[in-house]
């Protein structure tokens, strides 16, 4: 009998206590902040590990995450900020769709009272996101400018595949390849067109292109997603032994295939470093930081057939 | 035929209309971008007005480029530290620098100068040859990216920032640095993090005055 009463003690002591556990990590679960990851596309291997990065950076900080696909639209990318503005969420890290039609979206956050950590791409104003973390894609590609003039020589027909027209790093990686490029009349640009930063519209342009002009030395793509489709492209025609592919980013496929003297070179932008440091600075807003530089550069390293070996992983090997 | 020789007048009529008031245009892509960008901003009379008003009266700001090779090779990292300036998340080191030397060597890359008397060993390169990068826009520390809203434009700075460099400046060191020349200089220089052996250390130069030999 008395075992009896003893057992079923033990029995109510221990639904109290798992009750009460229950309710404690519910009241965490209901007052644990949350960072809202918005990316421009997943569509695109490195922007999934940028968005993934920032993603386990908040989550390890202590933070709910969740990530929203803009799908490279700005309305998409709209109704993400009003759904997170509505959300309760208290931060956002966010890979803009468009320098100037990602500010409104911006701006709303910040009336909302929402800090807005930029990664990778910007937005065109300086009081509207709370820190910009910036690829130095003019210089990186200033470097790869001066690198293609090496490989290529200084006289050849290239090909320049752009990336999304709206984008400030279409334009800086272009103007940093030119700046160089430009200054020898005897490289000649025959085609320059936008496959949207995309690897089939990459393959599609280069295809139609390569009809046109069959004689072309190397091609500069202002993102590697672009570079592999140029690549495919270059392999049907069979012409990958004769042209050298460019590319930009540092995306682990690329790597692979300079390793294997398939791609010529690439720039690194190092996206878990940028993902993790806006994550890193939203916990600080979070706790009181204000002071953030509003634009923060972070440098690309070239990554070459020479090189190679001290990258991957989507930056430098440790 | 009343009614086609109308019809031929209408036609005649409306493309001298759509000839004056097009209904759209073809722009070349770049043309567009680059019709946006310059909207706002002109990068050629900002380079104009930062060269002359701020840069060329902050030389002296520059630090002494003896001094500083001296402290990059007793303690790298530290040095990079007291004289130099990282951007952001970047591993390079950009160094404002200034000095006195004696011409050494004059090639196709540059200038080299030795800054100890009675030492032949360069010290410092001035590059005459091709400016790419923004060594010159970054390097002295007076420009910031966070207040330029589109970065296109702090871009194109550094294009024209080259240019005044490459016009104004590297033609008379061309044509008339010659070995035992002594050349007063300031400039820009940037380190990579893993450069170990920094000499001669590439300097673009802002400011330069040629003593001859």
């Amino acid at each position: 009998m008395k075992t009896h009463w003893l057992k079923l003690a033990l029995a109510v002591l221990v639904a109290t206590a798992a009750m009460l556990f229950t309710q404690n990590s519910s009241a965490q679960d209901a007052t644990k902040q949350k960072i809202a990851v918005v990316v421009s596309t997943l569509n695109n291997p490195w922007f999934v590990v940028l968005a993934e990065t920032a993603k386990a950076r908040a989550i390890e900080l202590g933070y709910d995450a969740t990530i929203f696909d803009s799908q490279n639209d700005t309305a998409k990318e709209a109704a993400n900020f009003e759904n997170i503005i509505a959300s309760g969420y208290q931060a956002i890290l966010f890979n803009p769709t468009d320098a100037n039609g990602s500010v409104a979206n911006v701006q709303k956050a910040k009336t909302a009272g929402l800090p807005v950590f930029c990664i990778d791409r910007e937005i065109n104003s300086t009081n509207a996101a709370t820190a910009q973390m910036l690829s130095d894609s003019y210089s990186g590609c200033v470097k790869l400018g001066e690198y293609f003039v090496e490989q290529v020589g200084e006289n050849g027909k290239y090909v320049e595949l752009l990336g999304l027209v709206g984008d400030n790093n279409t334009w800086n990686r272009s103007k940093g390849f030119h700046s160089v490029v430009d200054r020898y009349p005897g490289l000649k640009m025959v085609a320059q067109q936008s496959a949207e930063f995309d690897r089939a519209k990459g393959l599609e342009v280069l295809e139609a292109i390569l009809q046109k002009n069959p004689d072309i030395n190397a091609v500069f793509c202002g993102n590697d997603a672009m570079a592999m489709g140029a690549y495919q492209a270059l392999v049907a025609a069979g012409k990958d032994k004769q042209v050298k592919v460019f590319g930009f980013d540092g995306a682990d496929d690329v790597v692979k295939l300079i390793a294997e003297g398939k791609i010529t070179a690439t720039g690194m932008q190092f996206p878990k470093k940028m993902a993790r440091q806006a994550a890193e600075f939203a916990d600080q807003y979070l706790h009181g930081k204000r002071d953030f530089p509003q634009k923060i550069p972070v440098a690309v390293e070239l990554v070459t057939q020479e090189n190679v070996g001290k990258y991957g992983d989507y930056g430098r090997k440790h | 035929m009343k009614r086609a020789v109308l019809a031929v007048i209408a036609l005649g009529l409306l493309a001298g209309i759509f000839r004056f008031v097009p209904l759209f245009h073809f722009v070349p892509l770049k043309q567009e971008q680059g019709r946006q960008a310059a909207a706002e901003f002109n990068p050629t009379n900002f380079a104009a007005a930062f060269w002359n008003d701020r840069l060329l009266k902050s030389l002296d700001r520059a630090a002494d480029a003896g001094t500083v090779l001296a402290a990059l090779s007793a303690d790298s990292p530290k040095a990079r530290t007291q004289f130099g300036r990282t951007l952001g998340l970047s591993s390079a080191t950009l160094f404002f620098l200034r000095g006195t030397g004696r011409v050494v060597s004059v090639t196709k890359k540059g200038v080299s100068l030795a800054l100890k008397n009675g030492d032949d060993t360069a010290d410092i390169l001035l590059p005459t040859g091709l400016l790419f990068g923004n060594t010159v826009r970054d390097g002295t520390g007076l420009l910031d990216a966070s207040t330029f809203p589109n970065s296109q434009n702090f871009n194109d700075l550094s294009a024209e920032l080259n240019r005044i460099v490459e016009t104004t400046l590297l033609p008379q060191l061309r044509e008339k640095a010659k070995v035992g020349a002594k050349i007063s200089f300031a400039g820009c220089a940037e380190i990579a993090e893993d450069d170990a052996d920094v000499k001669p250390l590439p300097v673009i130069p802002v400011a330069v005055k040629l003593e001859s030999p």
